[in-house]
């Protein structure tokens, strides 16, 4: 199987999310999409009295936040937006509230009931017919969802691992849909991306052993932001299944054999992000519409979908995700990368829709530390500087070293609101890299560079403009770069 | 042996960052903040000792710079910051200060000399926006040392705007006014140390280094053994292995600056009412003015005093921190100034809490936080308490899942594995969550741990919000840690004195 070119975002290239990886990416990107535009970005160790926002047992740090414009403000809790209602949000933590809101208003939905009872769950199963599909009744990042059961047999087992492990006595049970299953992103009326994600799976290349495949695809899954901290682990269920096809890890696939790993699809186990959207029928995509549609107060979230392999027009809907992880949108495996953070900020400031977008980013790791310590509970972002044309570099030569010159430097600068970079070249030159200013505060601050500090001796200051491109991303402050 | 007595609910709740010079700002800060204000800082850029912070109530906010806060006006400011015109609002009041005159940059040398004649001598030439003294050339008794004054300061050390004005022999003072009352008075004398008939003067410099180490205020300024000390003690014959006699007071150096090892002496008690009354005026004098630092000089003999300076964002230090003498609460007296409906939260035997510098300035230097709010103090029913845990415990993530647990009970603290294979736990909060969390520490551990006793120590001294894993101890207390706890020893209260570990803990991670 050929894969498709990966086409990322450059104002979100890897420097920008460097490090920061799940729920806290979502938030990030929603976050910094907003500062990006202009508006004023607030973080919050906690909930504030003026929103509560419904949640699972999850921290905040880092994950809370506002935006707001001189009109409005809205807080936020990863992706979800507060027009997201709490009622909505409990009812999408329960998979059959959520079904019973669909099929009211005529969603499709797998056929499927809630039991408690073994026997009972097992009657069910042979009535609907296998294969079908366990699940427990709360849950995400697919724990507990046990697919293509295909016969008493094989549900006895899964009963019995499930009850050792899930305290809960209600499972839902459904009849199981073959075929591709998307993670559709609606915001208001409209898909903005969808995401098929593929079991974790190797490809043969009949030299490699399954072992060895598995460490070369966890390699390419570090070289994706979002899929870095999402390797594959060998597990009982990885070592089950390649039994059932008659392999271990030594055992050598053959060149172009694709061997699945699991029978889920939950990125966070393993599986691939393979961006879909242009797959999708314009039925399917009414249908995940209608889905945010049929419930109270939900203009954005993430749906799964199951479409037909018959015909593509059709599908049921398994699940909503108020709280949606937004980062395989950006960041696929295969495919061209959706903005859905765009799309969220366009929902809830509509009027910021045509502004030009900040090519600034700010050091997010740093800016929640604070509020994980509780030694904030309030830390307001620095507004976005306004990039100039082109890139100024000034050098400078003289007696800089061991002076404080750099440290002077950087202080006036940032006096200045001046945004770049500051580093020693040799034993008598540093450069200076600017990345914003006007006349007034670019005069005064070469003034400052020509005077030096105290100790220091300026024998010579050079100005070059250089046209750079200006998009690419930056992160905000003045660094002084060193040379070890 | 100098006297001094601190403030203790100040003493050890100054976190290392926010030592020197930040002490007012901290200072005040924390008193607001511990009054159940909102405080907040503000990043302008400015120097860390100059950081901008709010502070708030449900009705109002109030924002300060160093000592200074919002009820100084824009108006007053600039009253204060233009010498001449600060003379004249005196003079206006009838409050004493020196005849004298600002000579802008343009103004020839000769014309300040042609006044300089029609005042009286003994002159003092000062710079108009000098600061710590730099520049002042007092007594100045006749023409020819006023010319080689004049060129000094104007061209030597290149301060072109300068004050000449009338000598005024007495001793400086730098006094704390609050609404009308004065609430500390200062003096600066050089560097010296007192004897005790048994120790020699590098032992006694040394005691002394040790006391103003500890200083939260003078932090790192230490008396320096230099070629100006060696010489000043060989004019009285003395030399660094001489023993002076007990209670002799032996100067080391002829400047009074604190950063050359000078000390300042609390000497509040000794004013006269005519003196504070004069200090007390000058304030008043100025409109708008509520409260101020003032540079008075003292004529104790004629029992008057003359103003030389007015300084709206004083520090404070001193008062807070003499190395003689009694502690004068300031910050207080601001918050009482500012918020007196908050009086009755003034609270100094309580438990204490105290908030974290350095993220905050961490955020400010790195330019990515505009504003910085810092949470609120726990209140209500509150416990602090410490525990010693034994046990196969360290290498076993077992501060995590301490940390763990006390954030989930919303607990305040430190967790901290100590070099004998103990582990320090302090927790502060809630009562109840307190017993929870003892339940906890007695009955479970992190997976690999294997817990053999706990012990519960007393602890009383102030807490750092939030709850952090420490480090455990560096190399520097290492020894110490060794050679006097060893197996079998109890461990008793205060055994490790905690706020020196947080210290070293944040001074490496300051030095990367």
């Amino acid at each position: 199987m050929k894969k498709s070119e990966v086409q990322l975002f450059p104002h979100l290239n890897h420097e920008v999310v460097k490090d920061i990886s799940g729920f806290k990416l979502c938030s990030y990107l929603v976050a910094l999409e907003g500062w990006r535009r202009g508006l004023e970005l607030k973080w919050y160790k906690d909930e504030t009295e003026l929103c509560k926002m419904d949640r699972l047992n999850s921290s905040t740090q880092g994950k809370f936040f506002s935006l707001s414009s001189n009109e409005k403000k809205h807080y936020f809790f990863r992706s979800r937006g507060d027009i997201v209602s709490n009622k909505t949000v409990r009812i999408c933590q329960n998979k059959e509230t959520t079904k019973d809101f669909l099929n009211e208003a005529g969603v499709p939905i797998p056929l499927g009931t809630v039991l408690s009872n073994d026997k009972e769950i097992i009657e069910y199963a042979e009535q609907v017919g296998f294969p079908v599909v366990v699940k427990p009744l709360k849950g995400s990042m697919g724990k507990g969802v046990y697919t293509n059961i295909n016969n008493t047999q094989e549900l006895n087992d899964v009963l019995a691992e499930l009850r050792s492990t899930l305290k809960d006595t209600e499972l839902m049970i459904e009849k199981y849909y073959p075929g591709k299953e998307y993670r559709i992103y609606v915001v208001g009326d409209k898909v903005i991306g969808a995401t098929n994600r593929v079991p974790a799976n190797i490809d043969g290349d009949g030299i490699h052993s399954v072992e060895d495949l598995i460490k070369i695809k966890n390699n390419e899954r570090k070289s994706n932001p979002y899929l870095a901290p999402k390797p594959i682990k060998v597990d009982f269920e990885v070592r089950n299944l390649l039994k059932s096809v008659g392999y271990d890890l030594k055992s050598i696939p053959r060149k172009d054999e694709k061997v699945f790993l699991r029978d889920k699809s939950n990125l966070s186990s393993g599986g691939d992000p393979i961006e879909a959207t242009d797959e999708l029928s314009g039925e399917v995509k009414q249908i995940a519409v209608d889905t945010l549609k049929a419930l109270p107060s939900i203009p954005h979230a993430g749906v799964d979908i199951i479409v037909d392999p018959q015909d593509d027009r059709k599908g049921v809907v398994l699940e909503v995700n108020a709280t949606a992880e937004i980062g395989f949108h950006l960041y696929p495996l295969e495919g061209k990368a959706r903005d859905v953070p765009s799309a969220i900020i366009d929902y809830y400031f509509p009027e910021t829709k045509n502004m030009n977008r900040s090519s600034f980013y700010f050091d997010y790791l740093s800016v929640i530390e604070p509020l994980k310590q509780w030694a904030a509970e309030e830390v307001k972002i620095a507004a976005a500087p306004e990039r100039s044309k082109s890139i100024k570099y000034i050098t400078v030569t003289g007696k800089l070293k061991k002076v404080g010159y750099m440290s002077y430097i950087k202080r006036q600068a940032m006096r200045r609101g001046l945004h770049g970079y500051i580093q020693q070249i040799d034993d008598n030159s540093i450069e200076i890299k600017l990345l914003n200013g006007n006349e007034q505060n670019l005069n005064g601050f070469i003034e400052v560079c020509k005077k030096g500090s105290k100790k220091s001796k300026v024998q010579n200051v050079l100005e070059n403009d250089l046209q750079e491109n200006v998009e690419i991303p930056q992160k905000m402050g003045f660094q002084i770069i060193s040379i070890n | 042996m100098k006297i001094k007595n601190w403030l203790s609910h100040l003493e050890t709740s100054i976190p290392e960052e926010a030592k020197g010079y930040t002490v007012s700002m901290y200072s005040i800060a924390l008193e607001g903040w511990r009054r159940g204000l909102t405080l907040k800082f503000i990043n302008e850029n400015r120097r860390k000792s100059e950081l901008r912070y709010s502070l708030a109530s449900q009705e109002r906010e109030h924002r300060f710079v160093v000592s200074r806060g919002d009820f100084t006006s824009l108006s007053t400011l600039k009253i204060c910051r233009d010498k001449h015109t600060t003379k004249e609002y005196l003079l206006k009041a009838g409050v004493p200060t020196p005849e004298g005159r600002v000579f802008k940059k343009e103004v020839p040398d000769e014309e300040i000399l042609s006044y300089a004649r029609s005042l009286d001598f003994p002159l003092v030439i000062k710079p108009s926006d000098g600061t710590g003294g730099a520049g002042v050339i007092a007594n100045i008794k006749n023409e020819t040392e006023f010319k080689n004054a004049l060129s000094y300061v104007k061209y030597d050390l290149g301060f072109s705007e300068v004050i000449v004005e009338k000598f005024f022999k007495g001793i400086d003072h730098r006094v704390y006014v609050v609404g009308d009352k004065v609430m500390g008075a200062i003096i600066r004398i050089p560097a010296n140390v007192v004897g005790d008939g048994k120790s020699t003067i590098q032992q006694l410099i040394k005691i002394n280094n040790s006391e103003r180490d500890k200083n939260p205020a003078l932090f790192r300024r230490l008396i320096k053994i230099d070629k100006e000390l060696l010489d000043m003690l060989a004019e009285k014959d003395y030399k660094l292995d001489s023993i002076p006699k007990e209670g002799e007071r032996v100067f080391l150096k002829s400047k009074a600056n604190i950063s050359s090892g000078g000390d300042s002496v609390d000497v509040t008690d000794e004013l006269t009412d005519e003196i504070k009354n004069i200090t007390i005026q000058a304030v008043a004098a100025i409109p708008g003015l509520k409260h101020s630092g003032v540079d008075i000089i003292v004529d104790k003999e004629n029992n008057t005093a003359t103003i030389i300076e007015i300084n709206t964002q004083a520090s404070i230090n001193s008062h807070l921190f003499p190395m003689e003498g009694v502690s004068r609460d300031i910050p207080k007296e601001i918050i009482d100034l500012y918020f007196p409906e908050t009086k009755a939260n003034y609270n100094k035997d309580g438990q204490l809490y105290y908030f974290d510098f350095q993220h905050m300035f961490e955020a400010f230097q790195n330019g990515y936080a505009e504003e910085y709010t810092i949470p609120p103090m726990p209140t209500g029913n509150i416990t602090t308490t410490r525990f010693i845990v034994e046990g196969k415990i360290q290498n076993v993530a077992y501060e995590v899942w301490v940390r763990n647990q006390a954030k989930k009970l919303k607990l305040h603290g430190y967790v901290k594995n100590l070099l004998n294979g103990t582990t320090s736990i302090v927790v502060s909060g809630n009562t109840e969550n307190i017993d929870e969390f003892r339940k906890k520490i007695n009955s479970a551990a992190s997976k690999r741990a294997v817990v053999s006793n706990v012990k519960e120590l007393s602890r009383t001294s102030p807490v750092k919000i939030g709850f952090e894993i420490l480090a455990q101890g560096t190399k520097n207390n290492e020894k110490s840690s060794k050679t006097s706890l060893q197996t079998g020893q109890t461990l008793q209260e205060g055994y490790f004195p905690v706020k020196i570990d947080d210290v070293r803990i944040r001074r490496k991670r300051v030095s990367k």
